[in-house]
């Protein structure tokens, strides 16, 4: 799992970041703290597709 | 920060450059429509933010490709828009944007090149200092998220608007985030489930099943039942598998016999070719090629070995015979014995150095012998992958009874995918033979001692054809393995419902693929909470819209609008702003709602209820409120055309909020094409002063900019005449008696110095030293120069009175005088 607290980089940090405490569901948290970077639409699909390959090949 | 000057060189209706000086609190635009006034506004968006807001906003960008560099601009020139602006310290900073042919902007500060204005950190958050007619439309007249988007963009929320946009996206349709490797999963399974639901007799399963990862325990355990009833009573837990897949195979053989099935390529499988792939092509490089030429080398000395032996030989006998040949008998003398014995020596040497041969040889002979052993198990592998189907070659006219004629296509896939696999195989055996036949010549070079560089030349070959061929053998197989895994499964059903094994087919999938069904409720629990991810975004979005358009914004607007809104009309007025909220009271995402109310009574929506004078009057309120209201690097605001389609109550209302804004500080930019409400806002705003430019004609080269008085300096004096004998004007109308007199007097002066000297000098930037100075060298009496230059004295640069001001009668009527005396010099 990403462990990251925070949206660093992202285009509207200080919202993610209360957005990010609002949330529970840790898919979703990660999503978002995804949203960061030159392309955050494509950083935020991109761990999706990542999330949904991990339960593919999840040991357990 | 205000603007002092802007100047624009080949950007939209300017083509030659041109500079528009701007007064430090008003400035007054007058074009006719089409004459190159929104080119000024327009080139303030790009300069600061790099794009125009009327291409910003539009469904086609492709339209407005190459709109912004005119198109009269010479092609050597460069289109650029230059602006100085002065901070609240007097300091100048001049910013460049130059347009790049890529249509983006190149920005320089005082010269110098930057990455972005040395501005706030971020521009975005800032409310723009624009009131643009066209964008007025689009925040009221338009669809609720339309406004939604519109509000969030001018209070400074566009990237947070972005972001939801964005999440909702991805919210609703995530098919494109999902890998092929999962998606092949889900559609796999969703095939099971429907074969489940096709079978009666597992109903019971089916129905367990539907309640998703919460039942999958329950439904294995059904699995488990209907398993039990298929096989025989003893069978224990372990064999019920190898049992139902047996008690099927046994079934289905009795119709056909075969597998049409061509699994891919794992990724471990395709590792594997790849790494041997390169060990063979590292033999056609090193070190194979250079342990070959270098046995070239030693075998030219063999004849070396041979003639040692042959003297070793002779030396040997001749310990039994020492003064005798041992081959012909002949006698030897000292010089003939010492030549034999340095001859062996030295060949005894030359052989120790050439028994590098030999070793050679051996390593090379080992190094082919496991190539070969290498090349034959990736042979077999590539053989043994498609074996089964190749086989079917014979059998294909059973098939075709079973597939024939409901599933053709799948048929003919089958039997296209073992034509074009059969090809591909021949080429890679008879590669593969190639490769064989070329170690075998290297091999046989290499025990006969004759080593040949062209035989490696020709193993470098073969080898790259037949690695060539089986890449293409893998090739085939990979985009044949979908369909033909799809041509198995309906191959299979057809066999399950000839044979009767349906219902044991389905248990022995549910049994192997339970791992995949519990990923697949997974994968799909995730998919499916996707939409519970939007909501949050949504509520948290809509939430923060609200806090930035309810309360504060609502009645700063309110404020605006009160001052403009006329009291004669019906009351039906704008009564604030909210979020659409649903039955539950949760917030709607994205609709931004406008409140009205007539009489009392709350109307459904401003939009549907306000005249489009009064719709017009609340967009240009909202701009002026969220202006005001967030924190902006700039002092200034430029309005454009901001009265079309207004009542004339309205017009004149909205002079009064031009002056608030100007005593608040701002500096206002105000363009219209409407020179009777320019008259009136001149004459309004006449003790503001300020700068008046007209667009009197528009050619080729671009608009032709004329300054014009604010008001003529003879208007002003008579007003100030009546001022001074009206013995009820308070303090406050005499400050503004006295203030008009200083005007008129820097107008006058400008005015003589271009009368005398010929060159003009801005009646808005002189001050009481310049005057004097202006006065002195137009050779102006002294003693008036004096008397002018006292005029000064009692207002600062800006026109302001100091907080100990006195007004008083007789001074502003002996300024009066001293005025007209300065006038006459102008011959009026």
């Amino acid at each position: 799992m990403n462990n990251k607290a925070t949206s660093q980089d992202s285009p509207c940090k200080e919202y993610l970041d209360e957005l990010l405490a609002e949330l529970s569901n840790p898919v979703h948290k990660r999503l978002i703290q995804e949203y960061r970077g030159n392309d955050p639409v494509q950083s935020m699909e991109s761990e999706l597709g990542k999330i949904l390959m991990e339960v593919l090949h999840r040991e357990n | 920060m205000k603007i002092k000057n802007i100047t624009i060189q080949g950007f939209r209706g300017f083509n030659e450059e041109r500079t528009i000086d701007f007064h430090d609190r008003f400035t007054l635009i007058y074009a006719p429509n089409s004459y190159g006034k929104t080119s000024i506004s327009e080139a303030f968006e790009w300069l600061l933010y790099g794009i125009t807001s009327k291409v910003e906003k539009a469904d086609s960008k492709e339209e407005y490709k190459g709109s912004y560099r005119n198109r009269h601009l010479p092609e050597s020139l460069t289109p650029f828009v230059k602006a100085t602006f002065v901070d609240n310290n007097g300091n100048e900073t001049e910013f460049q944007g130059n347009l790049s042919e890529d249509e983006t902007i190149q920005r320089f500060v005082n010269g110098q090149e930057v990455d972005r204005w040395p501005l706030v950190q971020d521009l975005s958050k800032a409310p723009r200092p624009f009131i643009l007619q066209h964008a007025l439309k689009y925040l009221l007249l338009v669809r609720p998220d339309e406004r939604f988007q519109g509000f969030a963009h001018l209070l400074g929320l566009e990237k947070l608007d972005m972001f939801q946009r964005n999440v909702v996206s991805l919210c609703t349709k995530p098919d494109a985030c999902i890998p092929a490797e999962v998606n092949r999963l889900l559609k796999n399974i969703s095939a099971l489930e429907a074969r489940l639901a096709s079978q009666p007799s597992l109903a019971t399963i089916e129905k367990v099943f539907k309640k998703g990862i919460a039942g999958l325990a329950e439904a294995y355990e059904a699995v488990a039942s209907e398993c039990r009833r298929r096989v025989p009573p003893e069978t224990e837990g372990e064999s019920v598998l190898p049992q139902l897949l047996k008690i099927r195979e046994d079934a289905v053989a009795k119709i056909f016999k075969g597998c049409i099935a061509l699994p891919d390529y794992l990724e471990e499988e395709k590792h594997t070719n790849t790494e041997d792939e390169n060990s063979f092509l590292d033999c056609i490089a090193d070190p194979f090629v250079k342990k070959y030429i270098k046995l070239l080398e030693l075998a030219t000395v063999q004849h070396i070995l041979e003639r040692a032996d042959f003297f070793g030989l002779g030396i040997k006998l001749l310990d039994k015979t020492p003064r005798k040949c041992p081959f012909c008998g002949q006698s030897l003398n000292d010089a003939l014995l010492k030549h034999i014995h340095d001859e062996h020596v030295n060949l005894a040497t030359e052989k120790k150095c050439n028994e590098e041969l030999q070793k050679q040889r051996t390593e090379i002979m080992k190094f082919l012998a496991e190539l070969k052993l290498r090349l034959a198990a990736y042979q077999t592998r590539y053989r043994d992958k498609a074996a089964k189907l190749l086989a079917l070659e014979f059998t294909l006219d059973e098939l075709k009874t079973i597939l024939m004629p409901k599933h053709q296509t799948h048929f003919n896939t089958v039997e296209t995918t073992i034509s074009e696999l059969k090809i591909a195989k021949n080429n890679l055996e008879t590669s593969y033979s190639k490769v064989i036949g070329a170690l075998a010549d290297i091999e046989t070079s290499v025990t006969e001692s004759k080593e040949d560089a062209a035989l490696v030349s020709v193993l470098g070959e073969t080898l790259a054809k037949y690695i060539f061929d089986a890449r293409s053998y893998v090739r085939v197989i990979s985009e044949k393995a979908y369909t033909m895994s799809d041509a198995d499964k309906i191959l299979k059903h057809e066999l399950d419902t000839l044979a009767g094994t349906e219902d044991i087919s389905v248990l022995i999938d549910l049994l192997k693929q339970r791992r995949n069904i519990e990923n697949k409720f997974e994968i799909k629990g995730i998919l499916d909470n996707l939409k519970d991810l939007r909501k949050s975004v949504d509520q948290y979005v809509a939430n923060k819209v609200l806090e930035a358009i309810s309360g504060e914004l609502t009645s700063e607007v309110m404020e605006w609008y009160g001052q403009i809104k006329t009291t004669g009309d019906p009351d039906v007025h704008f009564d604030g702003f909210d979020i659409e909220r649903t039955k539950k009271g949760e917030l709607k995402a994205r609709r931004v709602q406008i409140k009205a109310r007539s009489y009392g009574k709350d109307l459904v929506s401003a939009v549907s209820s306000l005249s489009e004078s009064k719709l017009n009057v609340l967009g240009l309120c909202v701009s002026i409120a969220t202006n005001l209201k967030g924190e902006s690097p700039f002092h200034f605001l430029i309005i454009d055309d901001p009265i079309q389609s207004w009542d004339a109550e309205h017009e004149i209302q909205f002079i009064e909020v031009i002056r608030r804004l100007v005593e608040r500080g701002k500096q206002l930019i105000l363009m219209s094409h409407n020179r009777k409400w320019i008259d009136m806002v001149r004459s309004g705003c006449r003790t503001i002063n300020g700068l008046f430019y007209e667009i009197t004609g528009y050619t080729e080269a671009g608009p032709n900019i004329t300054e014009i008085p604010w008001v003529k300096w003879i208007e002003r004096l008579k007003e100030v005449d009546s001022i001074v004998k009206d013995q009820t004007a308070t303090s406050v109308k005499l400050q503004q008696a006295e203030e008009e007199i200083r005007i008129v007097n820097a107008e006058l002066t400008s005015e003589l110095y271009f009368k005398i000297k010929q060159f003009m000098k801005k009646p808005h930037d002189l001050n009481s030293t310049k005057v004097r100075k202006m006065l002195v060298e137009c050779g102006v009496d002294i003693s008036l120069v004096d008397r002018i230059t006292q005029t000064f004295e009692t207002t600062d640069d800006a026109h302001h009175a100091p907080a100990d001001y006195a007004a008083h009668r007789q001074r502003i009527q002996r300024y009066h005088a001293w005025a007209h005396e300065l006038a006459k010099l102008l011959g009026n």
